[in-house]
C-alpha cells in the first residue's frame, strides 16, 4: 500500500516536471518567440559593483527588453549583473553547470578573450546584420576562423566630466589642466593603467607604448618619451589640487559629492552624474598637449552568446541581440539616454543638437588611436594589473621615473605575462 | 516583493535546457528512489545499510557519464556534494554525543549546525542560478517610509539570529572572567551572563534596524505604537519580561538559587524572558513559573546571603533516660553524620514533655539546601542506631483504659 502511494508520489513529481518543462519551453511555431532567456550584464572593471550600479544596469537592460517585448510579448528575461573582473570566473563556473547566461553584455576585448578560451559561442551573423555595423567593430571581434566573438552594440567613449559651477569650460591642454589645478580646481585622475593612458598621447609616449605592446624594441627617443610621461604623472601629484584615485568609481563619487571638480570618465556614467549634479554637469573631449590630442580608450560593449542555451533560448537571444542593433533602437538609446554611442553606421549621432553627444563623438574619434593598444593589452591581460601597481608606486614616490620606465618597459614588453 | 517572486519563478527557465534537466535527474532520481527504499525497508534487512553507497555509486556513474560525453555536470556534482555534506552532518552526531550533553547537542544541531548548513547550501545554489548581489538589491517595499531591500533585511535577520543563538558562550566566558576577578557567586555569574546576553542582543537589534535603513523617527513611531499594544494586548508578556530583568538585577531569582515553592525546595534552572524554569528534586519535575509571580508574591529563598540551610529532626526518648545524656548523644550523632556541617555546630534541644516521651529536636546545618531530605534521613538513621547502642528507648504512645 505504502509502495503504491510512493509510486504515485513519484508519478506526480515527474508529471509536475513535465508540466514545468512544457510550460517553460517554446512552441514549435518558429514565427513566435516564447520563453525565458538569461542575461548577464558586465559592469566595467572600473565600476565598483554597488547597489546603484546594479540597479542602473538592470534598469537599462530592462528598457531594451521592454522594447523587444512589444514585438514578442511572450519572451521573458532574467538579468544578472556581474563585475567584469569576476565575469570570466562566473562564466566558467556556470558553463560547467549548464547554467550559463544566454547573452552576456560585456567589453568587446573581454568577449574576444572569452571566445578564444571557448567560454562563449563564436557567432556568424547574416550579411543584413553585418552591413548595419561599422566593419571595424566586427574586425576587432574577429576570430581566426572568420567567426566573431559577439555582436557590437554600443560605444562608451572616455570624456572629461566636470562641474560647470566650478569651471566654465574644460581646458584644451594638459598644461592648462595643471594651471587650473593651481587656481584651486580639484582634479582627479584614475590610477588604473587604462584610466591614465589618455595622457600618453598628448605627452608623446603613445607610439612607444604601442611598440612595446607589439613586442618591438624601442629607440632611445621613445625611452625618453616614456620617461617624460611617467615623470609628468609623478610631478602632477605634487600639486595640491591634483589627486590620484583607484578605480574610476572613486572619481565619480568624488565628482558627485563635490570633492572633485574635473575628472576623466566613461560616458556610461553620465546618467548617475546627471542625477547627482543636474545642470552643473558638463562634458568635453579630454585635453591634448604638445604631442597631439588625447588618446582616450573607448569601451566597446558587445553581446556575447552563452554556450549552454537550449535551441529556443539561442533563437531568442540572437533575435534580441539583432533587435538591439537595429537603427531605431540604436537611435533611441543614443538620444534618450545620451550616455552611449551607436555602432550602427546608419545612425549618426545628432551632434548639432547635443553638446554631450558632440563631446562623445570627438572623444570616440580620438579613441580610435588607442584601439590597437587595447587589442594588444585587453582588459583581462595581467599586464594591466601590474601596470596599475607600477603607477601607484610611481605616484606615491616609492620609485623614481627612471625606475618606473625600466619596469614599464619590462612589464609591457613581456607578452608572456598575458 | 513581486520582483523577488518573478526572479524565483524565472529560475524555472533553466528547465528549458536538456543538460540541466539531465543533471537534476542524475542526482534526484537515485536519491528519491533510495529514500523511498529506506522508508519501506523491513527493519531487520541487513542489505538496506548499503542503500546510501549504492545511491552514491549510481550518482557518481551518472556524473562520470555526463562528463565523458562532454556535457556539463557541475550542477549534479554540486548537488551530490551538498547531499553528501548533509549525510556527513548527521554522521557527526555520534562523535559529538560523546563530548556534548544531549540537550546542548540537540540545541547545537537544530539551531546552529543544520540551519547554517541549509543556509550555506542555499547560497551555493543561489550563486549558481542567480547572482546573490543582484538579489540583495531587490526592493521589498517601503516600510515606514524606508525602502527595504532583501540583502539588508537578510543580513539583519541573520545577524540577530546568530546573536541570539551564539551569544551565550561568549557571555558565559565573560561572566566567568568577572567571577574569577571579583569573586562573585555562581548565581551572580549566571545572572551576569544573562544580562550580557540581553545587552548584546538588544544592541544587535538596534544595529539590525539601523542596517535595514529604518530611521530613528520610524523606530520611535514603532515604539509608540507598541506602547499602546503593551497597554492592552501584551501587558502580561511585557510585565513578565520587565519582572525578569528586575529579578536578575535584584538577584533574588537567579539561575542556581534555591526557592521554597509549595513546601518543596526548588532550584532555579533558568530565568527566561517570560518565565523562570525551576527544578523540583522531590519528583524531578520542572516548574515553569511566570516571572511576574516572583515579583508580586513572597518568596522564601535558601540562597539569599548564603547557601546553608538549618535543618532539624525530631525524636522522643523515654522519661527514664537523663536528658543531658540524650542531648549529648544527639549532638555527637549529628556531628558524626556525613554532610552535616561542623560549624555552626549541631544543637540538640529538649522541646517538651509528651504523654509517652520527652520530645527532643536535633538542629544542624547543611551546605546544600537541595540535600535536606537525604541528610535528614541519614541523621534519623544514625540517631536510631545511637539510641539502640546506648539502650535509649524511643517509646510509642501507650494508653491504659480501665473499664468500670
Amino acid at each position: 500500500m505504502q509502495a503504491l502511494r510512493s509510486a504515485r508520489h513519484l508519478a506526480w513529481g515527474l508529471g509536475l516536471l513535465a508540466w514545468l518543462l512544457s510550460g517553460c519551453s517554446s512552441t514549435s511555431n518558429r514565427d513566435v518567440l516564447r520563453g525565458r532567456i538569461f542575461l548577464a550584464i558586465g559592469a566595467s572593471y572600473s565600476d565598483r559593483l554597488s547597489s546603484t550600479v546594479i540597479e542602473e544596469r538592470i534598469s537599462q537592460a530592462n528598457q531594451l527588453i521592454k522594447s523587444f517585448q512589444a514585438l514578442h510579448p511572450e519572451v521573458e528575461a532574467e538579468i544578472n549583473v556581474f563585475s567584469e573582473g569576476d565575469l570570466q570566473q562566473a562564466i566558467a563556473r556556470r558553463n560547467a553547470t549548464g547554467l550559463a547566461p544566454d547573452l552576456i553584455f560585456l567589453d568587446g576585448m573581454t568577449a574576444h578573450s572569452l571566445a578564444l578560451a571557448g567560454m562563449v559561442r563564436p557567432m556568424r551573423f547574416p550579411q543584413s546584420t553585418t552591413d548595419e555595423l561599422e566593419p571595424a567593430s566586427f574586425d576587432r571581434l574577429r576570430l581566426s576562423d572568420g567567426s566573431v566573438a559577439g555582436l557590437p552594440l554600443l560605444l562608451e567613449p572616455q570624456i572629461a566630466c566636470f562641474n560647470r559651477a566650478r569651471l566654465a569650460k574644460s581646458p584644451s591642454s594638459l598644461q592648462g589642466l595643471l594651471e587650473l589645478a593651481e587656481t584651486g580646481i580639484e582634479i582627479g585622475f584614475s590610477l588604473e593603467s587604462a584610466g591614465l593612458y589618455w595622457t600618453a598621447g598628448p605627452l608623446g609616449a603613445a607610439p612607444a607604448l604601442k611598440a612595446l605592446a607589439l613586442g618591438q624594441p624601442i629607440t632611445p627617443p621613445q625611452h625618453r618619451q616614456i620617461r617624460y610621461w611617467l615623470k609628468w604623472i609623478q610631478t602632477a601629484h605634487l600639486l595640491q589640487h591634483i589627486n590620484y584615485y583607484g578605480p574610476e568609481e572613486d572619481l565619480l563619487q568624488g565628482l558627485m559629492k563635490g570633492r572633485l571638480d574635473w575628472i576623466p570618465c566613461h560616458s556610461n556614467s553620465l546618467v548617475r552624474l546627471r542625477q547627482a549634479l543636474g545642470k552643473r554637469l558638463a562634458v568635453a573631449a579630454l585635453p591634448g598637449d604638445f604631442a597631439g590630442p588625447a588618446t582616450p580608450i573607448t569601451r566597446e560593449r558587445v553581446w556575447a552568446f552563452g554556450v549552454n542555451s537550449s535551441p529556443n533560448q539561442r533563437r531568442i537571444a540572437e533575435a534580441f541581440a539583432t533587435f538591439t542593433v537595429n537603427p531605431l533602437i540604436q537611435r533611441s538609446i543614443t538620444i534618450a539616454i545620451q550616455n552611449q554611442l551607436p555602432v550602427n553606421r546608419h545612425v549618426p549621432p545628432p551632434v548639432a543638437s547635443s553638446a554631450v553627444l558632440e563631446a562623445m563623438v570627438a572623444s570616440e574619434q580620438q579613441g580610435q588611436a588607442s584601439e590597437e593598444i587595447v587589442q594588444l593589452v585587453p582588459p583581462l591581460d595581467q599586464r594591466r594589473r601590474l601596470l596599475a601597481q607600477l603607477m601607484m608606486r610611481l605616484v606615491f614616490g616609492e620609485i623614481s621615473p627612471d625606475q618606473a620606465t625600466d619596469a614599464l618597459i619590462k612589464q609591457l614588453g613581456n607578452r608572456a605575462g598575458r | 516583493m513581486i520582483q523577488l517572486v518573478d526572479q524565483i519563478v524565472g529560475w524555472l527557465g533553466y528547465l528549458q535546457r536538456p543538460n540541466v534537466v539531465l543533471q537534476l535527474l542524475v542526482v534526484l532520481l537515485p536519491t528519491i528512489a533510495g529514500w523511498q527504499l529506506h522508508r519501506l525497508r523491513p527493519l531487520n534487512q541487513r542489505w538496506t545499510r548499503w542503500i546510501p553507497l549504492v545511491i552514491g555509486l549510481v550518482v557518481a556513474t551518472g556524473i562520470g557519464s555526463l562528463a565523458a560525453m562532454g556535457q556539463p555536470s557541475g550542477l549534479a556534482l554540486v548537488l551530490s556534494i551538498l547531499l553528501l555534506g548533509w549525510l556527513g552532518l548527521n554522521l557527526l552526531h555520534g562523535p559529538l554525543e560523546r563530548v556534548i550533553a544531549p540537550a546542548s547537542l540537540h540545541l547545537l544541531e537544530t539551531r546552529l549546525l543544520k540551519p547554517a548548513y541549509v543556509l550555506m547550501a542555499g547560497l551555493v545554489l543561489l550563486n549558481l542560478v542567480d547572482n546573490v548581489q543582484d538579489l540583495a538589491v531587490i526592493r521589498l517595499g517601503e516600510w515606514f517610509s524606508t525602502p527595504v531591500n532583501l540583502g539588508n533585511l537578510f543580513e539583519a535577520a541573520l545577524f540577530v539570529y546568530l546573536l541570539v543563538i551564539g551569544s551565550s558562550p561568549p557571555a558565559q566566558g565573560l561572566a566567568w572572567l568577572a567571577q574569577e576577578a571579583l569573586g562573585m557567586s555562581d548565581g551572580s555569574r549566571r545572572a551576569l551572563a544573562l544580562m550580557i546576553r540581553y545587552v548584546v542582543v538588544g544592541i544587535g537589534i538596534l544595529w539590525a534596524l539601523d542596517h535595514v535603513g529604518f530611521n530613528p523617527t520610524a523606530i520611535l513611531a514603532i515604539a509608540g505604537g507598541l506602547s499602546v499594544g503593551l497597554g492592552f494586548g501584551i501587558k502580561e508578556v511585557f510585565s513578565n519580561f520587565v519582572s525578569g530583568l528586575w529579578l536578575l538585577f535584584e538577584g533574588s531569582v537567579r539561575p542556581g538559587e534555591v526557592l521554597f515553592i509549595d513546601g518543596d525546595p526548588c532550584e532555579v534552572r533558568s530565568l527566561g524572558l517570560r518565565a523562570a524554569l525551576l527544578w523540583r528534586d522531590r519528583d524531578n519535575a520542572e516548574l515553569v513559573i511566570p516571572n511576574q509571580t516572583f515579583f508580586t508574591m513572597t518568596t522564601t529563598t535558601y540562597t539569599g546571603s548564603d547557601r546553608m540551610r538549618r535543618s532539624q529532626v525530631l525524636v522522643g526518648a523515654a522519661y527514664r533516660h537523663s536528658p543531658e545524656a540524650v542531648l549529648a548523644l544527639l549532638e555527637a550523632t549529628a556531628r558524626s553524620t556525613p554532610r552535616v556541617l561542623q560549624h555552626p555546630a549541631p544543637k540538640a534541644l529538649m522541646l517538651r514533655y509528651d504523654d509517652s516521651s520527652i520530645q527532643y529536636a536535633l538542629r544542624f546545618w547543611i551546605e546544600n539546601p537541595m540535600d535536606n531530605v537525604g541528610i535528614c534521613s541519614d541523621v534519623n538513621r544514625a540517631v536510631w542506631q545511637a539510641f539502640e547502642e546506648a539502650g535509649i528507648e524511643i517509646p510509642f504512645p501507650q494508653r491504659v483504659i480501665h473499664q468500670a
